[in-house]
């Protein structure tokens, strides 16, 4: 496969790996919250992740681990299993790109029964995907990503939003199109429980990921960049130190260049556990 | 699913140790067993996050168990017979949750007044071991309010990190 086509294949898979992130307490499951877990407190998410786009299906189990080093600052280590990635070019299975992040709570507004917060983000994708054959599982490259995320808390509704920017390196000649993630959620919880009781939270989400184009020595590589907005519920069922959540999105605009796939649809699964 | 935010059970206190606790108090005829400890915290808006505030607080050697009261934002306290409380270590735990302890309200604790070198009016408790320097309104006018006497009060801390803690009574019976 020429390194142009293995530019495309790898640009679609790292939207997947990178779109999703773990949940500290109630955050967008598509999307980037401002929440840090407790000062020494262990946390272990895995989930399901789905996206679906014309010829290509990619399913993912991300594993993540998050310990929180202070009150303010975790830190979270990505570890994902591609279960199946089929493109035109075939079907292959094995570990992708991990990602190292930490947030940083900057500042913080507590309440009665609500609070607003701010974090900075910061992390390195890993270059432990095999970035080789028809159907690679990485990118090759060191990729580090920075971000903000803020939110409101209360017992009644929550509000997200965040912004995080992928600055993709070059690697083997090619230098893919960098990423700007942008995110807004809102949220409601219908009914009221106490601490040892089920609690539910609904959100809605928007996630847009806009890609600039890759480059090669020939210049700018042909049916790369794009622009794609998804939007979709998503629900989180918690009890105690245990939450399980669910989400699905559907593109509400896709601006692609030259012959790309539109996207279909991406999902996700996932139980999270605090020790 | 209950729709109302309910009371729980204390986490961690066996229901043979509460009846056992609850015979000794009424043996001794001493009212130490019903005092009780709440924080005021703000912050709390979940059940999952609260969990944070559980881990934090269990830690602490006083603490046998807690009860989450949510959408009052007070978390109960069960303290363990004997210990000494910590004031600030209950902020702390607190702080390292993720949350704000904003007060510790005290009900029906009973102590024995003295002053230090500075003439503040302080109260020394037993049960649980502790010692808190008295904010009072009316401190002259109030009958009963001399060093040796025992005396019950209610009221709060609000700065939980102050040593000694500073109480502002208010309530007081003999």
């Amino acid at each position: 496969m020429t390194l142009r086509r293995w530019g495309v294949r790898c640009g679609s898979l790292a939207l997947g790996l990178l779109a999703s992130s773990a949940v500290h307490a109630h955050e967008p499951v598509f999307g980037v919250g401002p929440e840090t877990i407790y000062e020494g407190g262990v946390g272990v998410e895995v989930g399901w992740d789905f996206e679906d786009g014309g010829d290509e299906r990619t399913a993912v189990v991300d594993t993540e681990l998050i310990y929180g080093v202070t009150p303010d600052f975790s830190l979270t280590l990505e570890v994902p299993h591609v279960l199946r990635r089929h493109t035109e070019d075939g079907t292959r299975s094995g570990l992708g790109d991990m990602l190292v992040r930490g947030k940083l709570q900057v500042w913080k507004r507590d309440r009665l029964n609500a609070s607003e917060k701010l974090s900075l983000i910061a992390g390195l994708k890993l270059p432990t995907g095999s970035e080789h054959g028809d159907v690679p599982l990485g990118t090759g490259s060191y990729d580090p990503v920075f971000g903000i995320a803020a939110g409101h808390e209360s017992r009644s509704w929550y509000a997200f939003g965040s912004i995080r920017y992928l600055l993709r390196t070059r690697h083997d000649g090619l230098n893919r199109g960098d990423r700007i993630f942008y995110d807004v959620a809102a949220g409601l919880r219908p009914w009221k429980t106490g601490y040892l009781e089920p609690d539910l939270v609904f959100l809605l989400e928007f996630n847009g990921i806009a890609t600039a184009q890759d480059r090669d020595r020939a210049g700018a590589v042909p049916s790369t960049g794009r622009n794609v907005g998804w939007l979709g519920p998503t629900a989180l069922l918690s009890y105690r130190n245990l939450m399980t959540k669910a989400g699905i999105q559907f593109p509400v605009y896709a601006s692609r260049r030259g012959s790309q796939e539109r996207p279909d649809l991406r999902a996700v699964l996932a139980i999270e556990v605090h020790f | 699913m209950r729709r109302t935010d309910q009371t729980e059970p204390y986490a961690r206190l066996g229901s043979g140790a509460a009846a056992l606790a609850l015979a000794v108090l009424l043996l001794s005829g001493a009212t130490a067993g019903a005092s009780e400890f709440t924080l005021r915290v703000d912050g709390l808006a979940c059940p999952f996050c609260a969990f944070g505030v559980e881990k934090k607080l269990l830690e602490l050697p006083s603490v046998t168990g807690i009860e989450v009261l949510l959408d009052e934002g007070k978390i109960v306290l069960a303290l363990r017979e004997g210990a000494a409380l910590d004031v600030a270590a209950l902020d702390e735990a607190v702080r390292k949750a993720g949350f704000t302890a904003r007060a510790l309200l005290v009900r029906d604790l009973p102590g024995v007044l003295s002053r230090d070198p500075q003439g503040e009016l302080l109260l020394t408790c037993s049960e649980p071991s502790v010692t808190f320097r008295l904010e009072l309104d009316d401190l002259d006018a109030r009958p009963g309010i001399e060093e040796g006497r025992t005396l019950v009060v209610s009221g709060s801390v609000t700065r939980l990190a102050t040593q000694p803690p500073l109480l502002t009574v208010s309530t007081t019976t003999e």
